[in-house]
């Protein structure tokens, strides 16, 4: 199949030279990124494959979101894959952890923003990551809390209610 | 285009967030969060899921008896256990007085009725439990039943140990003759008896009543006693039962002397030495000539870690309650109160205090709510809107 037009280059720092793409956010912004960091996305990888014109368009991401996202994306496809168990390896599995926590100090409406548009975009370390720091805020909540933090409405009879708070109460005390 | 409403509001997101939640505990509150979250934890599918996801089921607590054969049975939670687990009323379950615990493994709990000539394997987490009969030919005369250990069979590449609730088990019976031990196995997908292996006694009088099985690698294995002690190994794949020599530190008649079998660090057989206040802990190696030997690797003091002073614990030596196989976990009498001590990073808990001794049979499980739990039926039914 034919490069797609959206591709172009960009030398690196190395004197080498990469392929890019374009990705277009929702609200029309540009983003020109290596190739081999979009394609941690699936979704922008198959648009790669079958081409097209003028930037490959994301109409579910908004530039804001997109911009986050290609952070992760940068970062993970820069890193090397070292030697399992060398030194360097457990050296860069540690800046990316780092790395990780510091990209989710966000607040909770962008950090759903960022798992719809992982879910979206298909980046599979990004969706874990973004859902797994859900579950960490969500761990040590009461039911009554989680409705709260995302606007559930709670939909128990309140004899279904007693009945499943004594299920789970009771505990082997 | 743009997206609506949270991404919870999506069935795929909510499961791959509820997914990451740390142990089945914290499912608790979330499946109280609305009829749609209740539903979509309680489904069994999300269960197997929840399970692959998180591989190794949590220590939950420990079952034991409070006096040997009185058929009451109790549970006491490890203190980091979830908060969510059944009630204890719920979970002493009438196993009939004359029933002993043999200990527990995969998620179910396996108990002998001498009086009854059976074995009671049960599932507290659902209820479920089941009687297998002793083969007609240990009827107590003949052949006396001494011992016997369970084990999950399931073959599915997916199957996760500690959800096993209904899948196929194997109970190995072990018994004797006054010149023989013999292991028998049934398997619960054929609902019967396989044919008997058996071994010279030697003078080993008895597996050990204080120690339960422990499983390492494709074994079951037991502490024989008598003159002297040694283990006792039955191969599930090769169906053959061996005696193996415990390591000669075990045996010195000068120190008060406990001991544990438990699967060394790395696989293999491992054995663990408790003299006071200093354990011991042994791997069975092979040999370049082809012969097994005991290999101390590791000492731990004790008194350091527990801030007790090593003269306490020669007045009060700490007595083996048990030992979570799949946890590294060895439980301890000292001082009345039971402890916790994770062998791997020397770490202490205290599990219960003035509970006196007794016997500790540590019980894994994924218990998530809304399966239905000691009351053998569905638990709370909820209507769900369509």
């Amino acid at each position: 199949m034919a490069a797609a037009d959206s591709c172009d280059g960009i030398s690196t720092s190395g004197g080498g030279w990469e392929k890019t793409v374009t990705l277009v956010s929702s609200d029309d912004a540009r983003f020109e990124v290596r190739e081999a960091a979009a394609s941690l996305s699936q979704t922008v990888r198959r648009m790669i494959r079958a081409g097209g014109d003028g930037g490959i368009p994301l109409p579910k991401v908004d530039a804001r979101t997109l911009s986050t996202v290609l952070e992760y994306c940068n970062k993970h496809a820069a890193v090397p894959a070292p030697a399992p168990e060398s030194s360097s390896a457990e050296a860069a599995a540690v800046d990316l952890e780092w790395f990780d926590k510091e990209l989710m100090h966000v607040d909770l409406a962008t950090l759903c923003s960022l798992i719809r548009a992982a879910d979206y975009l298909e980046v599979a370390g990004l969706l874990d990551l973004t859902c797994k720091t859900v579950a960490d805020m969500i761990k040590s909540k009461t039911a009554e809390e989680i409705r709260q933090m995302f606007g559930i409405q709670n939909d128990f009879t309140p004899e279904e209610e007693e009945q499943l708070s004594r299920e789970n109460a009771g505990v082997f005390e | 285009m743009s997206f609506s409403g949270t991404p919870l509001d999506d069935d795929d997101l909510l499961t791959q967030v509820l997914l990451f939640l740390p142990s089945p505990s914290s499912l608790g509150h979330a499946s109280l969060v609305c009829k749609r979250w209740h539903q979509l934890i309680s489904d069994p599918r999300f269960h197997r899921r929840f399970c692959a996801c998180h591989q190794k089921p949590p220590l939950l607590g420990v079952f034991s008896t409070d006096s040997i054969c009185s058929g009451n049975i109790y549970f006491t939670p490890t203190p980091d256990s979830p908060d969510h687990t059944p009630a204890v009323a719920r979970l002493v379950v009438c196993l009939g007085s004359g029933s002993e615990i043999l200990g527990c493994r995969h998620g179910r709990l396996l108990a002998s009725n001498w009086a009854r000539h059976h074995f009671c394997v049960w599932d507290p987490i659902t209820g479920d439990q089941r009687h297998v009969t002793f083969p007609q030919a240990f009827d107590g005369r003949r052949k006396v039943v001494m011992n016997g250990a369970l084990i999950c069979v399931a073959r599915e590449q997916s199957h996760v140990h500690g959800s096993c609730c209904s899948g196929p088990f194997q109970v190995v019976l072990l018994g004797r003759t006054a010149r023989r031990i013999f292991a028998c196995v049934y398997s619960s997908e054929t609902g019967a008896w396989g044919n008997c292996t058996s071994i010279l006694r030697g003078h080993f009088r008895a597996v050990s009543a204080n120690h339960s099985s422990t499983r390492v690698g494709n074994s079951i294995c037991w502490l024989l006693t008598g003159q002297s002690l040694a283990i006792l190994e039955f191969d599930m794949h090769l169906q053959r039962l061996a005696v193996i020599e415990v390591p000669s530190d075990a045996l010195d008649p000068d120190n008060f002397i406990q001991v544990s079998i438990m699967p060394a660090d790395g696989g293999g057989l491992g054995f663990l030495v408790l003299s006071y206040s200093i354990i011991q802990l042994w791997r069975r190696k092979d040999t370049c000539d082809g012969v097994a030997e005991w290999v101390l690797r590791n000492t731990i003091e004790m008194s350091s870690t527990l801030s007790l002073r090593p003269q306490s614990l020669v007045e009060n030596p700490p007595l083996i309650l048990g030992f979570a196989e799949e946890d590294n976990v060895l439980f301890l009498f000292i001082d009345f109160d039971i402890f916790m001590l994770n062998i791997g990073s020397v770490k202490f808990k205290k599990l219960a205090e003035d509970m006196g001794y007794r016997l500790c049979h540590p019980f894994t499980s994924f218990y998530i709510p809304g399966m239905g739990i000691g009351s053998g039926h569905g638990g709370v039914q909820i209507q769900h809107n369509a």
